[in-house]
């Protein structure tokens, strides 16, 4: 199995807290890998260490360490690092001083793509594969105030696939949108997988269960197990997802 | 309750009063060329004349030290939000703190002591450096909580795409609160606009030639207005009053300009 990430024994503090213990943790090229627990157990902490965005507010400390591509995330630089690992966070952002179009073109034009026909098919381009292009393609140039949370979600994707990064990180995109949006957005990652590595955290099982095709049982900081849908959900009858099933 | 506000009101209307009422005759008797003549001699008959030297020592001044004021404040705004649970946050904001309970005649001596007699004259830079003292705590206040109400997830939106933080706030922080940032700043002109204090030992008391050169001496239309004001001549304190009123419909502009921005909705 190629690992485009992988943490290696890897302990996270922040603030002077322990949040990760030893995680020892491969994530697939071009699957979807959830990451499940219950909530504090430290999936999103996990998934942004892979982007380094932990440090940017924070005091850490890191044990081990994560490669990406075989070089340690620590000696990337972390500018690069994240543009190369698109991220989409639990609540909806589109930048609401720009306009829809705007929004997605914006991580063109800061890397320097300023030719307008190439930005107009990769905004087009991410805003379908985000399905969103036919219901925002006459009105491309109103802000985003106007659409609705799980549209405003969709435009957060679409943003951050435009620049095709080799990873997407994505962090409960689900968890504030109604179920028809949470739908249309699992059969966009599902789409999109053969584009990028899919790095999900979610605790919805359920969610889980219909597109994830790796999984990550991180509780209390540490990795419980990991491994395909058989792997955990089959073979081992673990206590906790039992439990995060029931509620 | 009642009779305290309705006393509140009659003070203030009868402050405006007052200032239209010494003001507007001069107003009528000039027209527009009160913005741009020399001022009356004292010999002169009427306050006819202009504040047009000290308009622009006015705007020049208060321009430079918007202007240097704006950059550091900004930076200083965007480090302290940033970094709030770091110990620099806390020192800026004390910074900042002190820095606006100095009296502005304190500001006005320091500038006066450390420039003024270095480079052996009073200048419109110096006087800029005073306003720029001034103007810089009330910026910073004005920015730190504007960039205190961008939510975060806007500004890890634009870390995840690999932005430098230098670019979050050109790009991000800056374009979310424009509205706010552009109303501090015309509110803040406004303000420095109508400040004597810092003026009085810094920037002279040329107000019957006009001076563009920074390291000239120049004046101010409050400079003007307090050195007029306690003339023996009538005419020159008539002609006070006109510039009162201009320095207050100035004012009123400007202030209502700046809540004319419209705000971006989050």
């Amino acid at each position: 199995m190629m690992c485009v990430l992988k943490a290696e024994d890897f302990g996270l503090w922040i603030n002077g807290v322990q949040i990760l213990k030893n995680v020892d943790l491969c994530i697939p090229e071009h699957k979807i890998t959830v990451f499940i627990g219950p909530s504090g157990s430290g999936k999103t902490s996990m998934l942004r260490s892979f982007n380094r965005l932990n440090e940017l507010y924070n005091d850490i400390k890191i044990q081990g360490d994560i490669l990406f591509k075989g070089v340690s995330i620590f000696d990337w630089d972390p500018q690069e690092l994240r543009s190369k690992i698109g991220m989409v966070f639990q609540t909806p952002n589109p930048f609401p001083h720009m306009s829809i179009y705007e929004n997605v073109a914006f991580p063109l034009k800061i890397r320097g793509i300023k030719d307008k026909e190439e930005v107009r098919e990769r905004v087009r381009w991410a805003l379908e594969e985000a399905s969103l292009w036919e219901e925002v393609k006459n009105r491309l140039h109103e802000y985003p105030g106007i659409l609705s949370g799980g549209q405003k979600q969709r435009l957060s994707i679409a943003r951050a696939i435009v620049t095709r990064p080799e990873v997407l990180l994505l962090d409960e995109p689900t968890s504030s949108i109604d179920p028809a949006n949470t739908m249309i957005i699992e059969k966009s990652l599902i789409g999109l997988k053969k584009e990028t590595t899919i790095v999900l955290v979610t605790h919805s099982i359920p969610q889980a269960k219909r597109i994830g095709e790796y999984f990550a049982l991180i509780y209390h900081g540490k990795l419980v197990t990991e491994g395909t849908y058989e792997e955990v959900f089959v073979k081992e009858k673990n206590p906790i997802i039992a439990m995060m099933s029931e509620s | 309750m009642l009779i305290l506000s309705i006393i509140a009101l009659l003070l203030m209307f009868s402050v405006q009063l007052v200032l239209w009422l010494k003001g507007l005759p001069v107003l009528l008797l000039n027209g527009l060329r009160i913005l741009y003549d020399i001022p009356p001699l004292p010999s002169s008959s009427q306050p006819i004349g202009g504040l047009g030297p000290s308009l622009i020592g006015s705007l020049i001044s208060a321009g430079l030290a918007m202007l240097f004021a704006s950059i550091v404040s900004i930076l200083l705004a965007y480090v302290s939000v940033e970094l709030q649970h770091k110990r620099i946050s806390s020192v800026l904001k004390l910074t900042s703190t002190a820095l606006y309970g100095i009296p502005t005649i304190t500001v006005s001596m320091i500038v006066y002591s450390t420039i003024c007699l270095h480079m052996g004259r009073q200048s419109i830079l110096a006087g800029a450096l005073a306003l720029t003292i001034v103007a810089i705590p009330m910026e910073f206040t004005y920015f730190e909580s504007i960039f205190s109400s961008i939510p975060l997830t806007y500004k890890e939106a634009g870390y995840s795409m690999g932005l430098s933080r230098g670019q979050v706030l050109k790009k991000i922080a800056l374009g979310i609160g424009k509205a706010g940032v552009v109303s501090s700043l015309v509110a803040v002109f406004a303000r420095i606009m109508g400040e004597t204090a810092p003026m009085l030992f810094t920037i002279g008391n040329n107000f019957s030639s006009f001076a563009f050169n920074l390291f000239e001496p120049s004046s101010t239309v409050t400079t003007l207005i307090f050195a007029y004001a306690a003339s023996p001549y009538k005419v020159q304190v008539d002609f006070a009053w006109g510039a009162s009123l201009v320095l207050y419909i100035i004012y009123i502009v400007f202030s209502l300009a700046s809540k004319l921005v419209k705000e971006v909705e989050l």
